[in-house]
This record gives structure tokens, C-alpha cells and sequence, in this order.
């Protein structure tokens, strides 16, 4: 497997933010394919249809129109075929509840949009690290 | 009148039911007595009149209950059997009047004795419509400042942050190629940016300051002080006197209040070498603190003027500030039923905060 095989499926009802994930993505000169759903539900359809090539990584909005993130995050859960799937919340939400609430549906991480993009650039950093070197079961 | 004939007028009550039947009749509130079966022995008019005309007859002697709902029934039995056992119950009921008129009144059950040792409940009904009318109103009128508070920090902060983002995204893409003047225009685009993500950021403090409560603390005031003013990052420097004392205060809303006085202090200053004195005395009921710089000072006139909210002295172009701070600790010292106030000093200003020990408001929490 190479490590620009893993498809981001990004779920982000905003075209700036969503902007800035590709920006700061192309910064690095990172390939991988991108994939953009506008909420939850578009996400979850995308997902059950099978249409995001495996494997793939899901980077979550919370506050979304139709079904906002920790929805999504219990559907995915309930899925048998889903369930397994490797999600980081990308939010600007600070609030507690908000974050338990993540880490109680099993996020891998749970990160801010703050304001500076730098800290954008530290979230793509991580994530080129982390697929260079971690290892998904084969399907 | 003479002093013989008032006495008289006492004498005619001595051993008389009168006084009491009429003090019972004139009650201001829906009086009734129940005895130990539920049954009415005793009602003023008020009360009588909460029942239709016709049904009026059979009052005294009865329970009354079949003329409610079941679901009210089933609320006056608890409450009765309450004081029965209890000696007391109070409820808030909402009763639907024979003139199809609903109000809300309070109750009060009490039991008691008479001579010849029967169990009895005096119960007193007050109309508190209006009064739970303005409780809800400002029930809802707090949610609806929540809410505001919330979309302030969320929803206006997003398109906020996407102007940011566009500005420097086109500086990043074609800023070889933008005119000096516009370029300008764009770093002044940046600054009002940052500058009502400022002024979002302090309302959002603002409208939530007081809602996490902040537990009392024991702790040493100076140490506490001193590493407040390490943190703010403020160029300039002030010498910083300040009183020892161990001192037991909600420590966080008392990190607020003191974060906001110093850097206004250090932002304010208008010389190299000023200085910033803090006092604290302890006396039984409060502690009293000064906050004494010896800045440029606030004149007597804007001294109520800079507690409001988004109140600056200074146009935002020349002093940065969103104006709120001495809104917040103004705020905060009112929840803890204390004060702040600017007393006059020969140079600077001088702040005086008066801090109760013991919570004296009406349910802190």
C-alpha cells in the first residue's frame, strides 16, 4: 500500500474551510485523493454506496446542516461495514461536551480550526506522518 | 376618641370568635381549613368564589374534588396528605376558574390542633400570576441571551475567519503583483478583522463570565498576582509592589477581574518607568483591594462611562481594546454581590474593589 493510495473523504459544509484543508494540503504537495461531502448525510451515502475507494480516512465537521458530526459518528458506528472506519473531527466547536462526545464514538483525534492557518499546517504534518507509516487491515 | 372607649373596643373581642372570623374573612389570599378526612370545615369568600355560583352550596363539609380534574385532584390529595404528615406542604398550582379565567397561585398547607386535640390544615392561597408571568419572561429573555452568545462566538466568528483566510490566501497567490495601495488596504482589512474577532471574543466573555461557578479558594495573593502579570504579554513593564496575604476568594473569577485591571494598567501606560501597586486588607465581612498605577488616569467625568460595554477612551485605531474589560469585572463583582469603583488619587488611577466573604445574594447558584 502507498501512502498517497488513502482517499480523505472530507465532511465540511463550508467552501472556505474545506478550501483551506485542499490549500494547505497542496502546501505540502500532498496527492492523495480528496473527496468532499457537504454533511453527514451526504457523507454516510457516499460511504454505504461504496463510493470512496478503500482505504480511506474521514476528516469531520461537527456543526453541519441536515446531520452534524456526532451523528454521523453514531451512524457510522451502528454499521457493521463502517464501523472501523478511521475518523478526525476538524471543528471549531471548543466545547466540552463536543469533545467527549467525539472520543466517546471512538475519533482518532479531535482537532481546532483556529483561526491561524499554521495550525491547519500542523494537522496536515501529522496526517502525512501518520499514513506514511500506519498499517490498515486489508479488505 | 377617648382611652375608655378603645379599651372597650379591645374588650369586644376578648373570648369572641368575631375578630378572628373576620381576620379570616378579610385575608388577602383564598383561606380554607380542611380536617383530617380532606373535607372543608371552614372557607373565606375568596375562596368560595373560586367555585361557580351554584356549587357554592356544597363547600363546607365536602372535599370538593369532583369538581377538578383528575390530574388536579390527584395533586391536591399529595399535597394535603403531605402537611397531614409533615405538618407542611407548599405547591404552585395552575387552577382553570369557574369565569374560565387560569391563574397561578401558591399554597401554603400547615397543620394543626384544636383544643380538643382533632387534626386540621389551614391552607393559604396566594395569586402569583403576574409574579411566575415575569419569571418565565425572563426565563426566556436569559435562553434567547445564551443563544446570542452563542451565535456571536460560532456563527459570526466563521464568515469572520473566512474573510481572514481569503485575504491572506490572495496575498499568498498574488502578491507579487498587487499595487503598494492595495496591499495597504489589505493589511487594514486584516487588522478590523482581528479586531472584531477581538470584540466577538470579549461579548462571548462577557455574556458567560459568571456561568461556571467559580469555587472559593485558598491561596497566597501576591504570588497569585505576580504570576498574572508574568503571563500577559504586554511589551511594556511596570514595577509591581503587592500585598502578602493568604486570602480565600473564587480564585478564577478572581483571576479575570485581575488580568483585565493589570494589563489595563500595562496597556495604559504612558511612561517608561511606572509602577502598579496592589493592596489587599482583609476585614470580617470583606476583602477591600486597590489596583494604584500611575498611568495617565481616567478623568471623573468617564469614570461610570468605561464600565459599559465596548466603552474605549481611545479610538481603536490608536489603543487596541474591544472596550469590554472593565465591563466584565463590573460584572463579575455584581454576581459576587461586591463593588468596583475609581477613586480620585493625585496621579494615576485607582481602583477599589470590595469583595464579600459571605455570599449575601438570594440563590448564588
Amino acid at each position: 500500500m502507498q501512502n498517497n493510495d488513502i482517499t480523505v473523504l472530507v465532511v465540511e459544509d463550508d467552501d472556505i474551510d474545506y478550501m483551506t484543508v485542499k490549500r494547505s494540503f497542496a502546501k505540502r504537495k500532498i496527492m492523495n485523493p480528496m473527496v468532499r461531502a457537504i454533511d453527514g448525510v451526504e457523507a454516510l451515502e457516499f460511504l454505504q454506496a461504496k463510493k470512496i475507494e478503500y482505504p480511506f480516512i474521514v476528516l469531520l465537521d461537527l456543526k453541519m446542516p441536515r446531520m452534524g458530526g456526532l451523528e454521523f459518528l453514531a451512524r457510522l458506528r451502528e454499521d457493521p461495514e463502517l464501523q472501523d472506519t478511521v475518523v478526525f473531527v476538524l471543528t471549531t466547536s471548543k466545547d466540552e461536551d463536543d469533545i467527549h462526545h467525539s472520543y466517546e464514538k471512538n475519533v482518532a483525534g479531535y482537532f481546532l480550526k483556529e483561526e491561524a492557518s499554521n495550525s491547519m499546517m500542523s494537522l496536515v504534518d501529522m496526517l502525512d506522518g501518520y499514513w506514511r507509516i500506519v498499517q490498515f487491515p486489508t479488505k | 376618641m377617648t382611652d375608655s372607649t378603645s379599651l372597650e373596643k379591645a374588650d369586644r373581642f376578648i373570648g369572641d370568635d368575631s375578630l378572628s372570623d373576620l381576620i379570616f374573612d378579610n385575608i388577602p389570599d383564598y383561606a380554607f381549613i380542611k380536617d383530617d378526612q380532606l373535607r372543608i370545615v371552614k372557607a373565606n369568600d375568596a375562596f368560595c368564589s373560586m367555585y361557580p355560583e351554584e356549587a357554592r352550596e356544597k363547600i363546607i363539609g365536602y372535599t370538593t374534588l369532583d369538581s377538578y380534574q383528575p390530574e388536579e385532584v390527584e395533586e391536591f390529595i399529595k399535597d394535603d396528605k403531605k402537611a397531614l404528615e409533615t405538618g407542611y406542604a407548599e405547591c404552585l398550582e395552575i387552577i382553570n376558574f369557574p369565569d374560565g379565567g387560569v391563574r397561578t397561585l401558591f399554597t401554603r398547607k400547615k397543620r394543626f390542633y384544636d383544643a380538643k386535640g382533632a387534626t386540621f390544615i389551614l391552607g393559604l392561597s396566594s395569586d402569583v400570576t403576574e409574579r411566575e408571568h415575569l419569571v418565565a419572561q425572563l426565563k426566556r429573555s436569559n435562553e434567547a441571551l445564551d443563544e446570542f452568545a452563542y451565535i456571536a462566538s460560532h456563527d459570526l466568528k466563521a464568515p469572520l475567519n473566512a474573510i481572514s483566510k481569503l485575504v491572506t490566501w490572495i496575498d499568498e497567490d498574488y502578491g507579487d503583483e498587487l499595487p503598494e495601495g492595495a496591499k495597504e488596504n489589505f493589511d487594514l482589512i486584516q487588522q478590523r478583522v482581528s479586531r472584531m474577532s477581538k470584540l466577538l471574543h470579549d461579548l462571548l466573555i462577557y455574556s458567560r463570565v459568571n456561568r461556571k461557578h467559580s469555587e472559593n479558594e485558598t491561596f497566597e495573593f501576591c504570588e497569585f498576582t505576580k504570576e498574572i502579570y508574568d503571563s500577559i504579554d504586554i511589551e511594556a513593564k511596570l514595577k509591581l509592589e503587592c500585598t502578602s496575604l493568604i486570602v480565600t476568594l473564587p480564585k478564577t473569577a478572581l483571576e479575570v477581574v485581575t488580568r483585565n485591571l493589570i494589563s489595563n494598567s500595562l496597556k495604559h501606560h504612558d511612561c517608561e518607568n511606572g509602577s502598579l501597586i496592589i493592596h489587599v486588607k482583609e476585614s470580617a465581612k470583606e476583602y477591600e483591594m486597590h489596583f494604584i498605577d500611575d498611568g495617565p488616569g481616567i478623568p471623573p467625568e468617564y469614570r461610570e462611562k468605561v464600565f459599559e460595554m465596548f466603552q474605549t477612551l481611545k479610538p481603536r485605531d490608536q489603543q487596541e481594546g474591544s472596550g469590554m474589560g472593565l465591563a466584565i469585572i463590573k460584572k463579575v463583582l455584581n454576581h459576587y454581590g461586591g463593588s468596583v469603583d475609581i477613586v480620585d488619587s493625585n496621579v494615576g488611577t485607582e481602583f477599589v474593589l470590595k469583595w464579600p466573604k459571605v455570599d449575601t445574594r438570594v440563590n448564588p447558584n
